[in-house]
């Protein structure tokens, strides 16, 4: 039996933010040209598979806070810097399945209605030579962190050999040290490669990073998140990563 | 078997320098560029075929030959240039290979 998952626990990270709780609809779609090839004598058509596609809609409540969705999406409409997206439709949680999205944000919209709340809805095309839009997993979800850890692992029954794509949203910070965050593989679940090595944390700082990893890469089997170093003597760190193999 | 009942029997312990950072039981760390010769018997194989480890006795890389070129100094005493003067460009550059011209 299917494990259906309710949507209320979906969760939305936008680079350094997490802006879940802003949220009431988020939906993303990947698209693949279907391009005709028919010739004559054929009696049904045929198609080939053309150039891939991904958007990522979002719908939800306005908030005019400091770092809040309005100041976030508001700022980020037509910006040169891609923005980094990770929509976790399953839930926070180690091994759920997540969308890891490369993104431009092309629209931002707000909508007062007398007898309504402040609307806000807000479109993001994917963009990326590779892929801008990937399935993944989440390696850490939401995870506070107060000293160096290894995460569970995620078992993906196999190997894949095209690389893939890492995310790393570090979205509350009150550490007062540095901390480097990897993503790690194995064929046994014993011995572990580094993978990703992401830029390192500075003290008290939010951030986020995407890191591919090179097409034709072998990823294997298992995967996960380690913090490696983690520098100073107090205060936590909150970080969500997801990894999609290509 | 012990170490030295090992390399009593005419074994070695093989070395591979690591390409990546590489965690292993129990709680042990290589970093990329190290060499380890404890890496678990069982996790060798597909580190070796994913190319995150090497075997440590190959060149870490292949190094093109380095040519240094010696620094060359051309008196022309064509130029009118007098012994003293020579004398005095060669010897404030002694590293240098001295070739006196004398053509017209």
């Amino acid at each position: 039996m299917p494990t259906f998952r309710h949507g209320k626990n979906t969760v939305v990270l936008f680079d350094k933010f997490d802006l879940s709780t802003y949220f009431n609809s988020v939906s993303t779609s990947a698209m693949a040209e279907a391009v005709e090839t028919t010739t004559f004598g054929s009696a049904n058509k045929t198609y080939a598979v053309g150039m891939k596609d991904g958007t990522v809609s979002l719908e939800g409540l306005w908030a005019g806070d400091v770092s809040g969705v309005d100041e976030v999406l508001a700022t980020s409409v037509a910006s040169a810097t891609k923005k980094i997206i990770t929509v976790g439709s399953e839930g926070a949680a180690i091994g759920r399945r997540a969308k890891l999205i490369n993104t431009d944000e092309t629209s931002y919209e707000i909508s007062s209605a007398v007898a309504d709340m402040v609307s806000i809805s807000a479109e993001a095309q994917a963009s990326g030579t590779v892929g801008g839009l990937d399935g993944g997993v989440l390696l850490a979800a939401q995870q506070s962190v107060t000293a160096t850890v290894n995460n569970t692992s995620v078992d993906n029954s196999a190997s894949s050999a095209n690389g893939g794509v890492g995310h790393l949203h570090v979205t509350a910070n009150t550490r007062n040290g540095a901390a480097t965050i990897k993503i790690q593989h194995s064929a046994n679940n014993s011995t572990w490669a580094d993978l990703i090595v992401f830029t390192a944390t500075t003290s008290a700082t939010t951030t986020s990073e995407r890191i591919e990893v090179a097409a034709g890469t072998t990823v294997n089997r298992y995967l996960r998140t380690i913090v490696s170093a983690f520098a100073g003597s107090s205060g936590s760190a909150t970080i969500t990563v997801g990894f999609a193999r290509r | 078997m012990v170490l030295g009942s090992y390399l009593s029997k005419g074994g070695s312990m093989a070395q591979y320098r690591a390409l990546v950072g590489i965690d292993y039981p129990p709680n042990k760390r290589v970093e990329a560029g190290e060499i380890v010769s404890d890496l678990p018997g069982d996790a060798i194989k597909w580190l070796l075929e994913d190319g995150l480890i090497e075997d440590s006795s190959k060149s870490p890389k292949k190094v093109e030959a380095v040519v240094e070129e010696k620094p060359v100094t051309v008196i022309d005493l064509s130029d009118g240039i007098s012994v003293e003067e020579a004398e005095a460009i060669v010897s404030s550059t002694p590293e240098a290979e001295t070739i006196i011209s004398e053509d017209k």
